[in-house]
């Protein structure tokens, strides 16, 4: 697929209602902003006047939880003008959502279940990826998910199954590092592997959050700071990716929009650390 | 059945409750049970929906209390699967689910509550429309005042209640003890409607809510005029629908004048 490369935005957040007037008023040190698509994909009111307003000031790209990429129910093509439209009025860097299923025989079931890692289930996704970017007339990114299973007939690792799904659809990835870290706990494998493996020009984006522990895996809950190992792990990917805009995501628990730049200052930190030449552009 | 369509509706089935086929398609873990694993997934789906319900109706949440209203949502969400990508609209038959579970027929405040909870969070991002000012209004001739008929603001929502579920509400957003709750001696009008960005609403007379249904209808502001002399004294209809029609205006009820109107029947 033509079209230009995903420009570095810098460091961002996930913009949330909680902190719309704060933004507005006081435009805090925060680069650009990622929406979550489906909270705008309403009639009209509140939610898209600010949506305007904050995208007229900062770059925004949009990241959706109900594409459902790999689902063999069909694409729905409803939510997708949806999604069409609200990217024009928005006009995101980029469209970001996972590589998940969301449900199938007419059921949401509102979580982003993980693929199975089959050359059957690739080439289902890569189809789809396809026809969404032909639909939408951009290529898409999309995020490798937390997950807490894996499945007896997985043929490949989950890198793998990520890079060949990249390659072949010409798509973008978007890289959390946290969901990185969660599954590579929960399922025994080293999390540096992981990004070693992932093809560098493919990534437009990084996501960093907190997570919690559950029984007997962690779980990718949003509602906590970013730990250690992840910003460790973010020092990782950042000297094998180089500078790849930032943004931390919080769902729930939110804090103050002060404690969110303050975590997002120290992204910055770490990559002036790790890569001291584009930090000195980036300010340039 | 693909082998992958096969493995995605084994699964869901097991998120939704039941589970024995899906244990096999999950690799035994280092730490824990491939059990425990689906379940991880089936219980974030009950608790996700749960939240879902909470974010929708924080009055009648705070209103039945916790235990109850986990109970009504994992009753609701028992008899209702979400087929929309979009989690705001899930919970929209709460109100209707409550009418006609026995459980809770007998306590009428409860779905109307959830209506007019509903009905302020559907205000709150309905479709933008333009405002009509009172000067627009005075740039009228005349002669137009009798034909005028109105846009009327896609955010309105009406519909009458039972009980007096207002005064739940007010108490409930003010962090009040509600009253307990009463059946009213006649039904009540409602207006719920956004003015700004906010969502609001009122109780209407039933003069003023048949005389804004008919301009919701298209009917002109002068047969608005006869149908409001017929409530009550003909002499000062007038002024009672010119009042209506400034409360409309200066709470942005309004969103466009236009010539002539889908009048009824004129009274005989």
């Amino acid at each position: 697929m033509n079209g230009a490369p995903a420009p570095y935005l810098g460091f961002g957040l996930g913009l949330r209602p909680q902190h719309y007037k704060e933004i507005l008023e006081d435009s805090p040190n925060i680069d650009w902003f990622e929406v979550i698509s489906e909270n705008y994909m309403v009639p009209g009111g509140n939610p898209l006047r600010m949506l305007d307003c904050v995208a007229e000031r900062y770059p925004v790209v949009m990241h959706g939880v109900s594409l459902s990429i790999a689902s063999t129910a069909p694409l729905d093509m409803e939510y997708l003008s949806g999604l069409k439209s609200l990217a024009a009025r928005v006009n995101p860097k980029w469209i970001s959502d996972h590589l998940c299923w969301t449900g199938v025989h007419g059921v949401n079931l509102h979580d982003l279940l993980p693929v199975p890692y089959t050359e059957e289930a690739l080439r289902h996704v890569v189809d789809r990826v396809s026809r969404v970017q032909d639909f939408l007339g951009r290529r898409i990114a999309i995020e490798n998910v937390s997950s807490y299973m894996e499945y007896a007939c997985s043929e490949m690792s989950e890198w793998d199954f990520v890079g060949e799904l990249a390659r072949r659809a010409d798509c973008w990835l978007l890289l959390d590092v946290n969901n990185v870290f969660v599954s590579g706990i929960n399922h025994t494998f080293v999390p540096t592997a992981f990004i070693d493996a992932i093809p560098q020009e493919r990534v437009v984006q990084f996501h960093l959050a907190g997570h919690s522990e559950g029984n007997e895996c962690l779980i990718d809950t949003h509602d906590e700071p970013v730990c250690e190992e992840v910003w460790d792990l973010y020092g990782a990917a950042l000297e094998r990716f180089g500078p790849i805009s930032t943004m931390i995501e919080r769902d729930d628990k939110i804090p103050p929009l002060a404690d969110l730049v303050a975590e997002l200052e120290h992204a910055r930190a770490i990559a002036a650390r790790v890569l001291p030449q584009a930090a000195k552009a980036s300010a340039a | 059945m693909t082998k992958l369509a096969n493995l995605q509706s084994t699964i869901q089935q097991a998120i939704l409750g039941d589970k024995p086929d899906a244990v096999k398609l999950v690799r035994k873990p280092v730490k824990g049970t491939p059990e425990a694993r689906l379940d991880v997934y089936r219980d974030a789906y009950g608790l996700r929906l749960t939240e879902f319900i909470a974010n929708d109706y924080p009055k009648l949440k705070c209103y039945m209390g916790e235990a109850k209203f986990t109970a009504l949502a994992h009753a609701y969400i028992s008899r209702h699967r979400s087929n929309d990508p979009n989690a705001r609209w899930y919970s929209r038959h709460l109100a209707e689910f409550l009418r006609a579970s026995p459980a809770y027929v007998r306590k009428p405040e409860l779905a109307e509550l959830a209506d007019l909870e509903r009905c302020l969070s559907e205000a709150f991002d309905a479709v933008d429309a333009p405002v009509t000012t009172m000067g627009e209004l005075a740039a009228l001739e005349p002669e137009q005042f009798g034909t005028v008929a109105f846009d009327i603001s896609p955010s309105v929502r009406r519909f009458k209640v039972r009980t007096n579920v207002t005064s739940l509400w007010s108490s409930l957003r003010c962090d009040e003890h509600p009253p307990h709750p009463i059946m009213l001696d006649a039904d009540q009008e409602l207006l719920v409607w956004r003015q700004g960005t906010a969502s609001r609403f009122r109780m209407l007379g039933n003069e003023e809510a048949m005389a804004l249904d008919a301009a919701r209808e298209g009917v002109s502001f002068g047969v608005i005029c006869e149908m409001i002399a017929t409530m009550d004294d003909p002499d000062t209809a007038a002024v009672r629908a010119a009042t209506y029609l400034r409360g409309w205006i200066e709470g942005e009820i309004i969103a466009g004048l236009r010539s002539g109107g889908n009048n009824p029947d004129r009274p005989a």
